[in-house]
């Protein structure tokens, strides 16, 4: 294939790709009842806003934005910190059976984590949590797939610069905050990027764990406004479309990390 | 030693609760008929698998789920390579790669809408292109033969990019040295691609087969927000089953039971995979 054919392609698999969400963009900007009178002229004949100021105004989408920023970036930290200790533990301390322990919990995620929701949120229910921010963060403080992460990270450490760390009086702590973090910062930034992604997009926990719709976040709000405001489809394309942007802006930006952390996923 | 304890211990105290026990208890409540609003909770041992394979919601959302599976999987895995092979080398391909995987970065509430409307009868994307090659489209969401390949468009669009990033970093690791001596050898592109490309990508092609496998059985957020698992249960997948039977009529012992089942399935299949995988390997060192 020759070059112009190869860009031609490749341009039309992007514009296919970006059409669904183009149509609710444009569909998001038409006057209400323009989008199901006339549906062939896609391009509208006048833009405006209308609906986005209406959504705003209408709908709680800035507690929603709120709660879904403090729950994912509580769960990054969390996995960031809880990940480098037990990841570190794993790969650089020494103590009986350490990694049949580090297989054993890599392999608890091959069971579903569906079979843990219904005791999980019981759980939750006799703590007297449900529907808090507790709920909504704490039992993902920590999960086997940071610990494999960091793992790896600090297998790559070479032993040499442990020990002159060791010579030079660093404990063992010291030794991971002045050596090995500084060292694995790529590994700890596309692990912060993923963990963020997917607790940013979850649903099915924070829908169970949820009761108050102050407590949701964006996608629990989302599919809310789906069976609650029907058919009134230019505010939901329109809130639709700002939901999105956060993590699309976010992507944008961060694409090379993202994208590299996600191949890293699968060389082992 | 002890550094090692206090490293883990964070950890290990959210293992404990919000995993190793719940994996129990699930166990426990899985053999139990418990309403969550009755307090009598009876031992029913295995009854609660039983009604599940009896009933016909029961053997519907395993029935639809692998149906699912077994149409989205294929498309998943034809389409991502496909576009991997496309962008391994030449210019623009880090942009193009971007904004085909983009869709993957979106919640699955949001996709959800995005095709809901997509999906709309009269104003929607796919029925309009249809009526631009002369079709009429159907009512894609509210017919039970047409609801389960909307679904299965949705995810396709959403993470052929996601399996495409994966193949491309397989892709990546094949020296090129063997691309330029089967060249050399005059080889052509479908010779290469054959004898080369996917021989060596088998690894990377089975690490892709497990992940769509169990991110299919498990699907839920698109089905919950484009489908709600209607009409007439035609897209009830399992987890959205299990959603219902716990969260909505609160049969937790039931929907424990379901859990279960589901797992075993997806331990079973990972099982058979992974079989498959070591003996591919093995025939490649002889």
């Amino acid at each position: 294939m020759n070059r112009l054919g190869r860009h031609l392609l490749l341009s039309t698999i992007v514009a296919l790709v970006s059409l669904p969400f183009l149509w609710m963009v444009l569909a998001s900007l038409k006057e209400g009842a323009e989008i199901f009178r006339e549906p062939e002229r896609w391009l509208s004949t006048g833009w405006q806003l209308s609906n986005y100021q209406r959504a705003w105004r209408e709908l709680p989408l800035a507690r929603l934005y709120l709660n879904s920023l403090l729950v994912a970036a509580v769960v990054t930290l969390g996995q960031l910190a809880t990940g480098a200790l037990a990841g570190y533990a794993f790969a650089r301390l020494s103590f009986p059976g350490r990694d049949k322990l580090f297989y054993l919990y890599l392999g608890s995620l091959a069971l579903p984590h569906q079979v843990t929701l219904i005791p999980s949120f019981l759980i939750l229910k006799w703590l007297g949590i449900l529907d808090t921010y507790y709920a909504l963060t704490v039992p993902f403080l920590a999960g086997p797939f940071a610990a494999f992460m960091m793992r790896q990270a600090f297998l790559e450490v070479p032993q040499a610069l442990e020990d002159a760390a060791r010579i030079d009086g660093c404990s063992r702590f010291q030794a991971l905050f002045r050596v090995f973090l500084p060292l694995v910062r790529p590994s700890l930034v596309a692990l912060g990027l993923l963990v963020f992604l997917w607790q940013w997009n979850s649903l099915l926990w924070p829908l169970v764990v949820t009761q108050s719709p102050g407590m949701r976040t964006l996608p629990v709000g989302l599919a809310a406004l789906k069976s609650e405001l029907g058919p009134d489809w230019p505010l939901l394309l329109a809130a639709n479309t700002l939901a999105a942007l956060p993590m699309l802006l976010l992507f944008l930006v961060a694409q090379k990390a993202f994208i590299q952390g996600l191949a890293h996923l699968e060389a082992d | 030693m002890r550094a090692a304890l206090l490293a883990l211990l964070p950890t290990a105290l959210i293992f404990l609760v919000f995993t190793a026990f719940p994996l129990v208890y699930s166990v426990y409540l899985s053999l139990h008929d418990w309403s969550f609003f009755s307090p009598a909770r009876e031992f029913v041992a295995l009854e609660n698998f039983r009604k599940i394979l009896a009933s016909p919601a029961g053997r519907n959302a395993f029935r639809v789920t692998g149906l699912y599976a077994i149409s989205s999987i294929p498309l998943l895995l034809v389409t991502s390579l496909g576009l991997a092979l496309l962008l391994q080398r030449g210019r623009g391909a880090a942009l193009y790669r971007a904004a085909i995987f983009a869709p993957a970065a979106l919640s699955p509430a949001v996709t959800g809408l995005i095709w809901s409307w997509a999906f709309e009868p009269h104003s929607g994307l796919i029925n309009y292109l249809l009526r631009r090659i002369g079709l009429w489209g159907p009512n894609w969401l509210a017919d039970p033969n047409w609801a389960l390949p909307a679904l299965i468009i949705a995810t396709v669009w959403q993470y052929a990019g996601y399996y495409m990033v994966i193949f491309s970093a397989g892709l990546e690791r094949i020296p090129a040295s063997y691309y330029e001596a089967a060249r050399l050898e005059g080889a052509g592109p479908i010779r290469r691609l054959f004898s080369i490309t996917l021989p060596l990508l088998r690894k990377t092609t089975a690490f892709v087969l497990v992940i769509a496998t169990i991110n299919s059985f498990q699907a839920f957020g698109l089905v919950y927000v484009l489908t709600g698992g209607g009409p007439m249960d035609s897209t009830n997948l399992v987890v959205n089953y299990l959603y219902r039977e716990a969260f909505e009529f609160f049969r937790l012992g039931y929907a424990s039971a379901v859990g279960w089942l589901l797992a075993l399935i997806l331990v079973a299949l990972a099982l058979v995979q992974i079989r498959y995988i070591g003996r591919g390997s093995r025939l490649r060192e002889e």
